[in-house]
């Protein structure tokens, strides 16, 4: 009996080390959490004053969100376009409900949260999101966002400046986990990280719903400002 | 003194003093008074006249019987409202009566009201009832109380005098006969001092600051002052301001005590005006009267005559007060101050420039040029062309103060600063003169003795929050006993860091966030003004210690580590939930 609770302890150890102990592929989920710890303690002392500690249970898996009308700022954060995708959306200032990003409820809207960078900060990164459907499931602006490549481009006008981004990362996220702390960075070069839902799921029933995140991480091109 | 004897001395005195008490009161051949007034319900003037609006019903006592006088307003068949002015006359308005103005107004018997009391009497009634009833009985009832002293027809035929006669401009309101209780009186007598002082009609002053043709560039302000016919002044008046040419209009305004200023600012040359206007009650109230009202005659109201209605309306004057002036170039000031006193050769020069009157739009490229060297100060004529030593411009589109590119003067001497600002349009030409002091600048050999300073310099903190103050500390070691040396200190940036550091950063063409100065007169630890930071991105300070007779200038690089801040947005505490998929369970 002995021998073999020490032989289970043993083959234990050995995934823990395998896990921690993987390379690491960028943006990934799961065991890319895992990564983060390894790394030595200084730098993530460094880091982690730029960003938060630690991720929220999610609260709207399996219920819809309905942002109240006093975190919605309608049209103060200018336009977003995506010319490959043929997009164009007005942006709104959004706020958070609580631990959640309030998102307009308007499906061809999209917020930007106003914790986060501005357009025309020169560090850390601005976060916008926008519903992928409505509730019947009617794409919305945001709903080929999966389909954009690395290296388009995007570009966000507010209060008369331009600001012009390249894609360089598309990753997908589990809901039940939530996003990268990363994603919500105050330090670093200035990126905009452009967020929805992904992976929709079809229950028996005929019910719907989404269980990841999307996000698109693009780099602010140098001297993209114009006014 | 027995007891009986000490009565009767009692009984006398009583007797005595009783007498003199009756002669007093009731004095052979005066105005024989009446009983006491009192106020008596509506409803018993009202069984005389069913036109009343609003006032009060006084009900007394006279020697011919029991009397009741209505004051307060009346309705006309046409439902304009008015005040009754004759005595005892029928208070209904005969509906061929007509309205007249009230110049030249005479009472029942004919006697003449003066001007000013009939103007009194329209501001009282504009200010207090101008769209007819002041909607309160005892309002209405001063005014009515006004009405019958300034008319001075208030005594019956039987010689009672129900209401004092006389009332005057800057008199006081006297109560009807025997008095009157209640707020009427004292409202009264606040309406009539204040129309007394407020009388129409209005004058409206305009006084210029400052005469001749206004230079563009400059503003020029206008007192305007609204006096009464009483040459009180009259706060409260609203005033209202039309202009020509190109100006900026002031907007209307309500005067003050201390009278009240506008300023108009020219925007191009040429010619302008500003009229004032204020409106004000006029000289003359209105009247309903019939055709055929004639006074009297006699020595006391009479009963069933037509009567003449003051109509309760506002009836304005407005007076008008107008100045012109042309507008001419601008002619800027310039004041001027070379960066410093005495340096040692090699020392950059700056000149201090201040500039103020510069017409709204210019946009030139003003000249600096430093004269030197001299052997004694510079006087007046010392500027010629062959002793330039050095010419820098700058561009120049606002007033304020900048300090201009450095000159480098490499010779003792004495060097001196002039200024010219090209002209344009709108702007004359200005040349500042040579040889002032304060543009002087002694450039002499180092001494033996002349030191270098060491300056060390750490900001407040390396990393901070959009929206916290930074500052820079100095540390001064060397400085020579007795030395008064300015520091002057640039907050640079924000630009981006580069893979999230602000090392190793090019700040040659860093935007300039503050800057300031401040003097150092000993070794020791400065401190700079702080500044709010209002955007994220790597800040840096850059300090320079100007020269003197006998340390030289030193300056530290901007985006040393110490001196450098990375500036970053608050970070949320934990990472927020994106709910953005809809959820359905199907049932919808």
């Amino acid at each position: 009996m002995i021998r073999m609770l020490t032989l289970a302890a043993g083959l234990l150890a050995a995934v823990v080390l395998v896990v921690i102990l993987r390379p690491g592929t960028g943006a990934v989920v799961g065991p890319g959490a895992l990564l983060v710890s390894a790394r030595p303690a200084a730098r993530v002392a460094d880091r982690d004053q730029f960003r938060p500690a630690a991720n929220v249970r999610p609260r709207y898996l399996h219920s819809n969100y309905r942002a109240p009308s006093r975190l919605v700022v309608p049209g103060a954060g200018g336009t977003l376009r995506i010319p490959s995708l043929g997009v164009a959306a007005p942006v709104d200032v959004v706020g958070l409900d609580g631990t959640t990003m309030a998102i307009p409820n308007n499906p061809h809207r999209v917020g930007w949260l106003k914790t986060t960078a501005t357009s025309g900060d020169l560090v850390g990164a601005s976060v916008l999101s926008g519903h992928v459907s409505d509730e019947r499931d009617v794409p919305g602006t945001l709903a080929r966002l999966g389909g954009l490549r690395r290296g388009a481009a995007i570009v966000w006008v507010a209060h008369g400046i331009e600001r012009r981004f390249v894609v360089t990362a598309i990753a997908r996220y589990p809901r039940s986990q939530g996003v990268p702390a990363s994603v919500f960075r105050t330090d670093g070069a200035h990126v905009l990280n452009l967020v929805t839902c992904a992976d929709r799921v079809t229950t028996p029933g005929g019910g719907f719903h989404y269980r990841s995140n999307l996000v698109v991480t693009a780099r602010a091109r140098p001297h993209s400002l114009r006014r | 003194m027995s007891p009986s004897r000490h009565r009767s001395v009692l009984v006398a005195l009583l007797l005595v003093v009783t007498a003199t008490f009756a002669l007093v009161v009731a004095s052979p051949g005066g105005v024989r008074p009446a009983s006491a007034a009192s106020v008596a319900p509506t409803a018993s003037c009202r069984a005389l006249d069913p036109n009343l609006v609003h006032g009060v019903c006084l009900k007394y006592t006279s020697r011919s019987g029991t009397g009741f006088s209505w004051i307060g307003t009346l309705r006309a068949d046409n439902g304009r409202v008015f005040f009754c002015i004759d005595y005892l006359y029928d208070s209904r308005i005969a509906g061929n009566a007509t309205v007249i103005g009230t110049h030249g107004l005479v009472n029942q018997f004919g006697s003449r009201v003066g001007a000013a009391e009939v103007a009194a009497l329209n501001e009282v009634i504009s200010t207090w009832a101008a769209h007819g009833s002041t909607g309160s009985d005892n309002r209405d009832a001063a005014i009515g109380l006004i009405i019958r002293e300034v008319m001075s027809d208030g005594t019956r035929s039987d010689g009672t005098v129900v209401y004092p006669r006389g009332l005057r401009v800057g008199g006081t309101v006297r109560a009807p006969v025997g008095g009157l209780s209640g707020p009427v009186l004292d409202l009264a007598r606040s309406m009539w001092s204040q129309g007394s002082a407020q009388r129409g009609p209005w004058r409206v002053s305009l006084t210029a600051s400052r005469a001749g043709a206004l230079p563009l560039g400059t503003t020029r302000t206008y007192r305007t002052t609204v006096v009464s016919s009483a040459n009180q002044v009259v706060p409260g008046a609203r005033v209202t301001f039309t202009c020509t040419g190109p100006i900026s209009c002031p907007a209307p305004l309500r005067t003050t005590a201390a009278g009240s200023t506008v300023a108009v600012r020219p925007a191009a040359i040429g010619a302008y005006s500003i009229r004032a206007t204020v409106t004000g009650p006029a000289a003359d109230g209105k009247l309903y009267r019939v055709g055929t009202w004639r006074t009297h005659g006699g020595g006391g109201a009479r009963n069933n005559g037509v009567q003449r209605g003051w109509i309760a309306q506002s009836t304005p004057a407005s007076a008008t007060v107008s100045a012109t002036s042309g507008i001419v170039k601008g002619n800027p000031q310039v004041a001027t101050r070379a960066s410093v006193a005495t340096v040692v050769p090699g020392t950059p020069l700056r000149d201090l420039v201040t500039v103020s009157s510069l017409p709204a739009g210019y946009e030139q490229t003003a000249t600096a040029t430093l004269y030197g060297p001299f052997d004694a100060e510079p006087g007046a004529t010392s500027c010629t062309p062959d002793r330039i030593a050095g010419r820098v411009s700058f561009p120049l589109v606002a007033n304020g103060s900048l300090t201009t590119p450095a000159v480098v003067a490499t010779q003792p001497g004495y060097y001196v600063w002039t200024e010219s600002l090209p002209g344009d349009v709108h702007t004359n030409p200005v040349t500042a003169p040579c040889g002032l002091s304060v543009e002087t600048t002694l450039v002499r050999s180092a001494p033996l003795t002349a030191t270098t300073p060491r300056v060390h310099t750490i900001a407040s903190g390396q990393h901070s929050l959009v929206g916290g103050r930074v500052y820079d500390d100095v540390r001064v070691d060397g400085l020579p006993s007795g030395a008064s040396v300015p520091v002057e200190w640039t907050l640079l940036g924000p630009i981006a860091p580069r893979q999230g550091s602000c090392a190793g950063l090019d700040w040659s063409h860093a935007p300039v966030i503050a800057r300031g100065s401040l003097v150092v007169s000993h070794d020791g630890t400065w401190r700079t003004a702080p500044t709010v930071l209002r955007t994220a991105g790597c800040v840096t300070y850059t300090e320079r210690l100007l020269a003197s007779s006998t340390s030289v200038a030193v300056s530290t690089r901007p985006g040393v580590a110490s001196e450098t801040v990375l500036v970053t947005r608050p970070v949320t505490r934990v990472v927020p939930e994106i709910p953005s998929g809809p959820f359905s369970d199907g049932t919808r």
